[in-house]
């Protein structure tokens, strides 16, 4: 019988073996499919694994390799949030790795073993740390062999200097998380302890879990050093306020755009998983008392607000696609901060209607999560599909390009939108339970009602942004540099094709998000016994957290009640607009009846809310 | 000083390179000079005499003397003169010092000339096409004696388009006119924005050119140009009327009697008046404050039809010949005259009290347009642009004409600098119109209104006219001619100074506050425009014919 | 449910009844104040149907994305009337948000936004530019006033928190509630994008904005959209703060709202004609200032204020 475990195992596996051939294989394009057909395969068993934890339950946790001496085991263990994380991964992986085969065709300058070999040994690293429970050695492996090859992968384009500085930077950032990270399991950790007849070696997740309690009583400051070192740790890796700026920005826009994908779609992910995992399943259900739940959430809420708007803020002054975009990786993970805070802040009151919006806020976060990986991917894809075409970053020199590639265009409408909380895509449908959790949640902790707000702002700032992003680039009018130097034709089916199988999940996740709360439940009820376990125990639906209602009223309007209301009235729109039978012409632009149209006179991304811009001038210090 | 001392202290200063003076009646003063000391003059009177820089004029006189006349015009507001310093240039390639360096002013002037005339302002800051349209083939010059006034040149090419600067690193261009709701003229500013903010501009007028002073100066009589002139402008028709037709008696030294003198200076402060109501209504119009816009238009009707009732029109008052006027104003209209103004002065002084109490108002016009002291001095601002800088300049009292000597009235100055000095100084010079209107209403003398002229008018004399139109001194130099009709006719209206002041007025201001501060001078592209053979009609480019053109003219 | 959702369909079509009337009634009384004859009072419904026939002129890149802003403007405006309480019964707000209806009314925003885009002129781009600054501040502020409402009532749904219960804090007095009424009065012209707010179509400077390359239909059905936002805001405004009597039995109720609406266009279009524009930066400042308030207020709404 395959066991979740061994399947992931099998996967990561896989994934290395699929790394050795791709170095051995010389031609191109046969690169690129082996890869793609090996991530497939990959997702196939990762699919199998989490859908299995997800609707039977977790198993029992698998030990691959052991060493007593060394305090060495790869003990692999995929439960309901692990299996959410791996999902995450697989389903983001396969659209990017497909879109590479045609990709890194322009690359004719380097080399494709310097890529897809560590491409999947970056998603092997992902799947080993999404799924293994040893805090310390295979961490510590499982964490080098994403930075290393990470490390290749952003330095790939190695003939500009901007990229070397760029990976230089990322290297020494993930050592220092890796470092802090560590530094923090040793503190944490209790010693030996076994587990339903296992002998679990003592920097396992199980065994310092059997220790937490007596650790956060005898030693609470020590404690709460080490859960300080994995705020840092991961808060190194997610990009948050104030460590997100220093290598995030730079590593995303360097690497080639799958890559850029996959960091901003699945690893900085992993960083929420740590988080997540060693903040709220790390305790006890019954020991959580003793763990400060309500400062550290004040403290990541906070922090997460604050990542949000600086991300948020920077981002309003890019006028580079894929740095734009990077900075709002950093915004959005803001919202999951806020969520992942919300929950935890909620949780230290023992009331029922604090638990559910606790559950609220922990099942926004994750399905946020979810939809930013989707969207984010799906943009930075939008981007490399640009750059394929025009080989520019620049937003300036943009414009007009949805006449060249309407097909991208609307998948990147479709992503900017969603990213932007518009109502019926899946971005607004997590942001929503994000904000509900925070602030019905200020019944309890009134300091979250202010940052609900604060969140909610953000989300105009992003819309700016986005409008920004999108009109630049492919609305507006065509700048000189895109009518000459550019081709007119659509991108090739097999770029297309992963962008709008992203795009059709955005909507889909928005139109249906009970599909995605399924799955978090499930998620959130397999999960291993951790506190976030019992928010497992609460309903989301009747609850109220897809609904947003509040507290134990069922009936709501869903997106998919707004979506046929939108398509009915559009249906009356266009019978009103066909009523006068008028005529179409087409023409030319109006611009006072002197000049002509020429590229000086378009309103570049660089001109756009020139006042806002001067209000948040102060963020760049941030 | 006077004008006796002026000539002398150059004198000192120049000796034999000042070639001949001519002081005449009426504090007008000419110079002639060598042509190459002519900049050095310039300096001297510019900036050690503080004179006040008015126009630079060409003319071409090859067939008297075989060279071209260049002529600089300078006002001593202080001392009361006007002095026009001349110089002759050879005929074959024609050129002359330019003396932008030093007065910055006389950029349009000269470039106007190098336009029309083909005389190179050697040295130019900026020697760039100004007057001729886009088409326009380069080395020929409509405005010398040998191109006939109704011929289309060859070569002319519909489709060049005009080469402009290139726009300052990280702007955007905005193009701005000659269609726009805020125009009602054509003339096109090149907008150099980024985000919100102007960084500079680039000016393409002269669209409306009808070839005026063309006309006068080979088809039309003395007695025919006073009706040309009024419809130089839609607004201030009566000024240009008054101004050409002293231009002409100052010249010749015809006497206008005085009951005419007094029907000019009603009907040019009438005028005063109604350009005022409509430029505070344009201005709340421009900053979204309709209500207002639509009261002010309600307030100026009356007059409207008070001029109606004096004229025959509600504009364009066909008002002066030379040596008289053609209106009477009996002792009917008189009266109803008083009663309009007198409705006028209440309701005002209402508008006048919710516009200075509205904060909103204020918030749009305070610190917006700034022209301090220093960009009046340079680009020779008039009008309430310079009253509103707190340099105290009026014709009316500086160079008296009419019957401006024989009333009494102050000259309105604010120290704003900004679009809320001008509207102040516009709003509470109604109220000195007023009081003009009043006294002279009261003083009016009774007797003739037109000067017998029995002789003909002698060849070659020169006349200057300033006249105080509502928008700042609208200038007029006329040189006599033969045939009836002056050999030279020159006009220089206040908007013309007024919008080179407007690139440095409007610069690292809001786009918003570009619309205002462009209004703010209350332009008039038609007065600028005022001469070219040919007309464009913009967005399709179509030259009139000189057919068409003659008809345009019905009272031939 | 089949009635709630025919009571939404009656408030919708009453909604495209009545909306052009009181732009008409608006422009009568503008002419009033501004001592003109005036248009016909129903004026705006000539304008549409002339609208209608007249030359669809499309000036820009993307003609389809065009007439797609065009066709979501008037269609999510038309939803949001579908969620909201008119006088005509509460029709489906009992099962609607405010965060949806928040994010609702951003989207009609941004179709506008899509559509100056699209378009791609210089203006329309300052005027979407100027549009989305103003947006920034203006949703959060509408967020506030519904945030202190939801957290007095305790549910998130709109039919709880359009009755009033801003008032209903658990403190003595109201104060958070009484400093949102204030601010959302005092930026009430820029939701119903009239003078001095209007500063997107600022039409002597840049020419009616993101909307200056529309004709025929699609201008049509943007300037329908425009009139009816108008209503929804009207309607909100009401709901929060003044929803006494809109839920009296059928006529009465009805006719109750219909007259508040009255009354505050009335409002409105008397600040439209007593004020000059302000210009962008004078409005940011001023939406900034009064977003800082906001937060104050809803802050002192956090603890119970």
């Amino acid at each position: 019988m395959l066991t979740p475990e061994k399947s992931v195992f099998i996967a990561i596996l896989l994934c290395l073996a699929g790394a050795v051939i791709t170095a051995i294989l010389r031609q191109r394009k046969l690169c690129g499919i082996v890869a793609f057909l090996i991530t497939v395969a990959t997702a196939i068993f990762i699919y199998y694994a989490s859908f299995d934890v997800l609707i039977n339950g977790h198993q029992k946790a698998v030990t691959f390799l052991s060493n007593k001496s060394l305090g060495f085991a790869l003990r692999v263990f995929v439960d309901g949030l692990s299996a959410w994380f791996l999902i995450l991964a697989a389903t983001i992986a396969i659209p990017s790795m497909f879109f590479s085969i045609k990709y890194m065709e322009h690359y004719e300058d380097y080399n494709v073993s310097n890529y897809y070999p560590y491409i999947l040994m970056f998603l092997a690293a992902m799947y080993g740390l999404l799924s293994t429970t040893d805090m310390m050695w295979f961490f510590f492996i499982f964490w080098q062999m994403m930075t290393i090859s990470g490390f290749f992968l952003i330095r790939f384009e190695r003939k500009n200097r901007a990229n070397i500085k760029a990976s230089n930077k990322f290297m020494i950032m993930m050592q220092i998380a890796c470092f802090v990270t560590m530094l923090g399991a040793a503190m944490i950790s209790g010693g030996e302890a076994s587990l339903d007849n296992e002998k679990l070696l003592r920097y396992d997740f199980d065994a310092v879990q059997q220790h937490i309690g007596s650790l956060l009583t005898e030693k609470p400051t020590l404690s709460a050093m080490a859960f300080l070192m994995f705020l840092i740790g991961f808060g190194i890796k997610l990009g948050m306020w104030p460590f997100g700026k220093i290598w995030l920005p730079d590593a995303h826009p360097a690497a080639p755009s799958p890559v850029s994908a996959m960091l901003s779609g699945v690893m900085i992910k992993t960083g929420v998983y740590g988080i997540m995992r060693y903040f709220v399943w790390l305790v006890p259900p019954e020991k959580w008392q003793l763990f400060p739940s309500r400062y550290w959430g004040l403290i990541i809420s906070l922090l997460g607000i604050i990542t949000l708007l600086t991300g948020t803020a920077q981002a309003l002054r890019q006028e580079q696609t894929k740095r734009l975009l990077a900075f709002h990786s950093i915004g959005q993970i803001g919202y999951i901060l806020l969520g992942i805070g919300a929950a935890i802040a909620l949780s230290y009151y023992s009331n029922p209607l604090a638990l559910t919006l606790g559950a609220v806020a922990i099942a926004g976060a994750l399905f946020h999560t979810f939809n930013h990986g989707l969207f984010k991917s799906l943009l930075f894809l939008n981007a490399g599909s640009i750059l394929y075409r025009t080989n520019t970053q620049d937003l300036n020199k943009l414009g007009g390009l949805i006449s060249i590639m309407p097909l991208t265009a609307i998948t990147s409408f479709i992503a900017s939108m969603s990213i932007s909380g518009v109502p019926p895509l899946n971005g607004f449908a997590s942001k929503w339970s994000i904000y509900v959790g925070a602030i019905q949640g200020g019944k309890f902790a009134p300091y979250l009602i202010p940052l609900g707000f604060i969140a909610i702002f953000t989300s105009g700032l992003t819309l700016a942004s986005f409008i920004k992003f999108f009109g630049a680039s492919f609305l507006s009018r065509k700048s000189a540099f895109v009518s000459e130097k550019t081709v007119k034709s659509e991108l090739n089916w097999s770029m297309l094709l992963p962008q709008f199988l992203l795009a059709a999940l955005c909507l889909f996740f928005g139109i249906f998000p009970y599909f995605g709360l399924v799955g978090i439940q499930s998620a959130l009820k397999n999960s291993a016994a951790g506190f976030g376990n019992t928010f497992g125990g609460v309903n989301l639906f009747e609850g109220g957290a897809l609904s947003g209602v509040g507290y134990n009223e069922g009936s709501f309007i869903s997106p998919l009640m707004v979506v046929i209301a939108l398509v009915l009235f559009s249906l009356l729109a266009i019978l009103i607009m066909k009523l006068g039978r008028s005529e179409k012409r087409a023409s030319n632009q109006w611009l006072c009846g002197y000049v002509v149209e020429d590229d000086a006179a378009r309103y570049n991304a660089h001109n756009f809310y020139y006042q806002i811009k001067q209000i948040f001038k102060g963020s760049r210090k941030l | 000083m006077n004008e006796g001392e002026i000539i002398k202290y150059l004198r000192n200063r120049f000796g034999n390179k000042i070639r001949r003076t001519d002081i005449c009646r009426d504090r007008r003063f000419y110079i002639n000079v060598d042509s190459d000391c002519l900049k050095d003059v310039c300096k001297v009177i510019f900036r050690d005499l503080d004179a006040r820089f008015i126009t630079s004029i060409g003319v071409d006189e090859r067939q008297y003397n075989g060279g071209f006349l260049v002529a600089h015009n300078f006002a001593f507001d202080s001392w009361k003169l006007l002095c026009s310093l001349q110089t002759n240039v050879d005929g074959d390639s024609p050129s002359v010092q330019s003396i932008t360096d030093i007065v910055p002013a006389s950029n349009w002037a000269e470039r106007e000339f190098r336009d029309l005339l083909g005389i190179e302002p050697v040295g130019h800051i900026y020697p760039k096409r100004l007057v001729l349209p886009d088409g326009w083939p380069d080395g020929v010059y409509p405005l010398r004696k040998d191109f006939p006034y109704d011929s289309v040149p060859e070569g002319f090419d519909e489709n060049r388009s005009f080469k402009f600067d290139d726009a300052p690193p990280g702007c955007v261009v905005v193009p701005f006119g000659p269609f726009h709701p805020t125009l009602d003229e054509p003339a096109h500013f090149r907008l150099y924005v980024e985000g919100e903010m102007v960084r500079g501009c680039e000016y393409r007028g002269f669209m409306a050119h009808r070839g005026i002073e063309k006309l006068g100066e080979s088809v039309l009589t003395y007695n025919e140009i006073p009706m040309a002139a009024e419809r130089i402008c839609g607004i201030c028709g009566c000024v240009h009327n008054v101004a050409y037709a002293q231009a002409v008696e100052n010249a010749v030294g015809i006497m206008p009697p005085p009951r005419s003198e007094y029907i000019r200076t009603i009907m040019l402060e009438l005028e005063r008046l109604h350009s005022h109501l409509l430029w505070v209504g344009l201005a709340c119009h421009i900053s979204g404050f309709d209500t207002l816009f639509m009261h002010c238009f309600r307030i100026r009707e009356p007059v409207m039809w008070i001029a109606e009732k004096i004229s025959g029109n509600r504009k364009t008052y066909a008002l002066c010949l030379i040596g008289g006027v053609r209106w009477d104003i009996t002792e009917e209209l008189n009266q109803e005259l008083r009663e309009v103004i007198g409705k006028l002065e209440t309701s005002w002084r209402e508008v006048v009290k919710a516009v200075e109490k509205d904060s909103n108002l204020q918030k749009r016009t305070r610190g917006v347009g700034i022209a301090d002291k220093k960009l009046v001095k340079e680009s020779a601002l008039l009008g309430p642009v310079a009253r509103a800088a707190g340099v105290p300049i009026d014709s009316r009292r500086d160079h008296p004409y009419a019957a401006y000597n024989r009333v009494e009235f102050d000259v309105v100055v604010s120290d704003f600098c900004d679009v809320w000095g001008r509207l102040i100084v516009r709003m509470y010079e109604v109220f000195e119109s007023i009081k003009i209107i009043r006294q002279c209403l009261q003083k009016i003398e009774p007797g003739s209104i037109q000067a017998t002229i029995t002789d003909e008018i002698p060849v070659g004399r020169f006349g200057m006219s300033s006249v105080e139109a509502p928008r700042g001194e609208c200038h007029h130099f006329v040189i006599t001619g033969e045939n009836n009709r002056p050999r030279r006719w020159r006009v220089r209206a206040p908007t013309y100074q007024n919008l080179q002041g407007v690139p440095t007025m409007i610069k690292d201001q809001q786009l918003a506050d570009m619309t205002l501060a462009l209004a703010s001078i209350d332009p008039c592209f038609s007065c600028t425009d005022r001469l070219e053979t040919v007309d464009i009609k913009t967005g399709k480019v179509r030259v009139y014919s000189a057919k068409e053109l003659e008809t345009l003219f019905l009272w031939r | 449910m089949m009635i709630k959702i025919l009571s939404a369909l009656t408030n919708v079509v009453i909604v495209l009844a009545v909306a052009p009337l009181i732009e008409g009634i608006m422009r009568k009384i503008t002419a009033r104040i501004q001592s003109r004859q005036g248009p016909p009072i129903l004026q705006p419904y000539y304008d549409l149907m002339k609208l209608l026939i007249k030359e669809d002129i499309e000036s820009g890149e993307s003609p389809s994305m065009q007439r797609f802003s065009a066709i979501m403007a008037f269609a999510s405006a038309l939803t949001v009337v579908a969620l909201l309480p008119l006088g005509f019964g509460y029709g489906l707000s009992s099962h609607t948000d405010i965060i949806l209806t928040i994010y609702l009314l951003t989207f009609c925003g941004v179709c506008t936004l899509i559509a100056g885009l699209a378009a791609g002129s210089t203006y329309s781009l300052v005027g979407i530019s100027r549009e989305m600054m103003l947006m920034i501040p203006l949703e959060p502020i509408l967020a506030v006033a519904l945030i202190i409402a939801a957290t007095n009532s305790g549910s998130f749904k709109l039919d709880a928190v359009l009755n009033g219960s801003i008032y209903n804090s658990p403190g003595i007095f109201p104060i958070s509630s009484i400093i949102i009424l204030v601010i959302i009065l005092a930026s009430f012209q820029a939701y119903a994008q009239r003078v001095p707010f209007d500063i997107s179509e600022a039409e002597t400077e840049i020419m009616d904005g993101p909307l200056v390359e529309y004709s025929g239909p699609k201008l049509a059905l943007f300037k329908y959209s425009r009139m009816i936002r108008l209503v929804i805001y009207c309607a909100l405004f009401i709901g929060l703060f003044v929803p006494w009597g809109s839920n009296l039995m059928f006529p009465f109720g009805f006719l109750i709202f219909w007259f508040k609406v009255l009354l505050l266009v009335l409002l409105v279009t008397v600040v439209a004609a007593t004020h000059a524009r302000y210009r962008i930066d004078q409005a940011i400042n001023y939406f900034a200032i009064m977003l800082l308030v906001s937060f104050f207020a809803l802050a002192l709404a956090s603890i119970g204020l």
